[in-house]
């Protein structure tokens, strides 16, 4: 119980933290640009405030399955090393998409992903990626004729 | 009036005007279907290839494309919490849970009825309303305008069932997301840091790839390596598409009404499809009967929505024809292949070129029909995408989101932009904010800012105090006030029955 509350703080206090910044970034525009941001970023971190309050006081009070109960569609079956590893690895696709564009990060990354995430055999992994980069290449490069970003080594289709 | 409705249908009535109707609904479905690209790209690219056809052909081929556009749209917000263009976003509100749930098939059936239904009614409607249009876009003003967007915000206390403190922290987020950019009026960047990327703002597509699409993936992806997204063990076979579209017709009343609502918000110029299916989700939250699972999997929240979604595209012709005024961002593009067609849409469009304007309500009629038609016998096997393992969806969606929000602009901040709010989105569903208000107040925050300054502007804080504008501001007020009320009840029940 107590981690998820933690993480929920942690949360709300990153939410807080947006608002805070955000209000004080619009105090130095001119006062016909900043009214609205500065509006709606004060009354965030007001509302955020309370939200991170009651949530804190929930804490002490012991809220448990009924608070669970409350979550928007809340994944039962999720582990927390789970989404850690998700998390990596889609760090490492944007990575990967950053330096060296998206026809090699669909050429390796869907494989790996495949192969260590899934378990699936290599045939499998190769057969899913030639259909995805045959359908990439059909509509993007021949349909559409829009590149796709080459990353930071430029490789680009073509 | 019925000369020129007979003569508007006699256009139809050829092979080269049916074959490109045809290409052009497969083609919309394409472009509807795929995040990223959105309906509006695809008719930019065709514009060049109606350049020297007959204008009714042209105009058949693009009216058809734009028709199927949100149809298809949904399809990929249904199935994996990816929409296809901005308006269908909201559909992956009670569409996504269905298919967790494993209703995917009913979900796409009342998707498919619902948007042919909300079409013709649109196109219908376009029908009756071509004689008496003029007073009433005239009645609206700029105050008039911010109110019905101010009205539309009323809507996030709708939408924040699980907290509504939370609702509204989202949706400040989302309005605060929105003022990103170069401020229209004063011309000042606000919140870009010295980033020439951010001077246009955050892309509505990038925020909800991120904020939906990435988010689920997360989702999915924490569950381990034989998730998938359906959760519930449900196969999917034809009855449900079946049971989907009945849903449509037992539900009847609300089809009508959000048709109806939707037409009518789709003919104001400026406020586009984003507002239209968002307006009809809230007013279907609000009137319709138990209610308690709308967000959670209910099937009126996806008929509300796509018929909204579809019918507003019979309301934005309207003004596009009548008075050259573009009610959406794809009809904006439609007024300039009217004018490489050479028609000049205004005023004289109603009385010299009636049988275009007919020829266009029918291809309308037809375009939906046809498009849904097309997209029912696909759609089962669509929806089995949905019992895959989680490691063959993760990859290809991971790389059509990215590359999606990487096309909108040909940025490449924009994939790290989407990334970001991947991570923002898992949080927020995580630790329950509900994501819809944020888009809610994304998408209305900028409409109502410009009208604000300029109903400010024009007439000062009196603007306040023009009929239509304090109807509207009594009906917000009352529509919180009896969502408030709702809520309370409902919390009381349930601490009724837990007692």
């Amino acid at each position: 119980m107590n981690s998820r509350i933690t993480g929920e703080t942690i949360f709300t206090s990153f939410l807080l933290c947006i608002f805070v910044a955000g209000s004080v970034v619009s105090l130095g525009w001119p006062s016909q640009a900043r009214g609205l941001p500065l509006a709606l970023m004060g009354g965030g971190a007001v509302l955020t405030f309370v939200v991170l309050l009651s949530g804190m006081k929930s804490v002490s009070e012991e809220v448990g399955a009924s608070e669970e109960a409350a979550y928007e569609q809340p994944d039962t079956e999720v582990v927390p090393e789970g989404e850690w590893r998700m998390i990596v690895w889609i760090l490492a696709f944007l990575g990967m998409v950053l330096v060296v564009g998206f026809w090699v990060t669909t050429a390796v990354f869907m494989p790996a992903f495949m192969l260590t995430f899934g378990r699936e055999s290599w045939k499998m992994a190769g057969a899913f990626v030639t259909v995805s980069l045959v359908a990439l290449y059909l509509i993007f490069h021949v349909a559409l004729q829009i590149p796709l970003y080459g990353g930071i080594l430029g490789f680009a289709f073509l | 009036m019925l000369d020129a409705m007979a003569s508007g249908f006699q256009l139809l009535l050829s092979w080269e005007v049916i074959g490109l109707m045809l290409f052009g609904v497969l083609l919309g479905t394409f472009f509807g279907a795929t995040p990223g690209l959105g309906g509006n790209l695809g008719i930019a690219l065709m514009i060049p290839f109606v350049f020297g056809m007959d204008v009714h052909v042209g105009l058949g081929f693009l009216v058809a494309m734009h028709a199927v556009v949100h149809t298809a749209g949904s399809i990929p917000g249904i199935l994996f919490a990816i929409p296809g263009t901005g308006p269908t976003v909201a559909t992956i509100v009670d569409g996504y849970p269905m298919t967790q749930q494993g209703r995917g098939g009913e979900a796409m059936g009342a998707q498919l009825a619902a948007s042919a239904l909300g079409g013709v009614v649109g196109a219908a409607i376009l029908m009756l309303a071509i004689p008496v249009l003029e007073p009433i876009a005239l009645a609206l003003g700029q105050g008039e305008l911010f109110m019905l967007i101010f009205f539309g915000l009323t809507f996030v206390v709708v939408v924040s069932r699980v907290s509504l403190l939370k609702g509204f922290v989202s949706a400040l987020l989302g309005l605060g997301f929105a003022t990103v950019g170069l401020d229209p009026h004063t011309g000042i960047g606000r919140f870009t840091f010295g980033q020439l990327w951010l001077w246009d703002g955050i892309h509505i597509v990038t925020l909800v790839l991120g904020l939906f699409g990435l988010a689920e993936l997360i989702s999915l992806g924490a569950r381990g390596r034989g998730a998938r997204i359906a959760q519930a063990e449900v196969t999917m076979h034809g009855s449900q598409l079946w049971d989907g579209t009945l849903a449509v017709f037992r539900h009847w009343w609300l089809s009508l009404r959000t048709a109806v609502i939707g037409t009518f918000i789709g003919i104001i110029p400026g406020l586009g499809g984003d507002a239209a299916t968002w307006i009809c989700y809230g007013h279907a939250a609000q009137t319709e009967k138990n209610t308690e699972n709308f967000g959670k999997g209910d099937v009126r929240g996806v008929i509300a929505v796509e018929t909204a979604n579809n019918a507003k595209e019979g309301g934005a012709l309207l003004p596009t024809l009548a008075f050259g005024i573009p009610g959406s961002s794809g009809m904006a593009l439609l007024l300039g292949a009217f004018l490489i067609l050479g028609l000049d849409p205004g005023p004289r469009m109603l009385t010299e070129h009636q049988d275009i304007v007919w020829f266009l309500v029918f291809t309308l009629v037809i375009a939906n029909i046809v498009g849904a038609a097309i997209l029912y016998p696909i759609a089962g096997y669509m929806g089995k995408l949905a019992f895959l393992r989680s490691d063959m969806i993760i990859p290809p969606i991971l790389v059509l989101a990215t590359a999606g929000s990487f096309m909108i602009r040909g940025q490449w901040q924009g994939v790290i932009a989407t990334v970001l709010f991947g991570f923002l989105g898992y949080g927020m569903k995580k630790w329950g904010y509900p994501r819809a208000p944020l888009i809610l107040g994304f998408i209305l925050g900028p409409m109502g800012e410009d009208y604000l300054f300029k109903a400010l502007g024009t007439r000062g804080p009196e603007f306040l105090l023009r009929p239509i504008v304090m109807i509207l501001l009594i009906l917000s007020i009352a529509s919180v006030a009896v969502s408030f009320w709702r809520q309370l009840r409902e919390t009381n029940n349930t601490q009724g029955g837990m007692s």
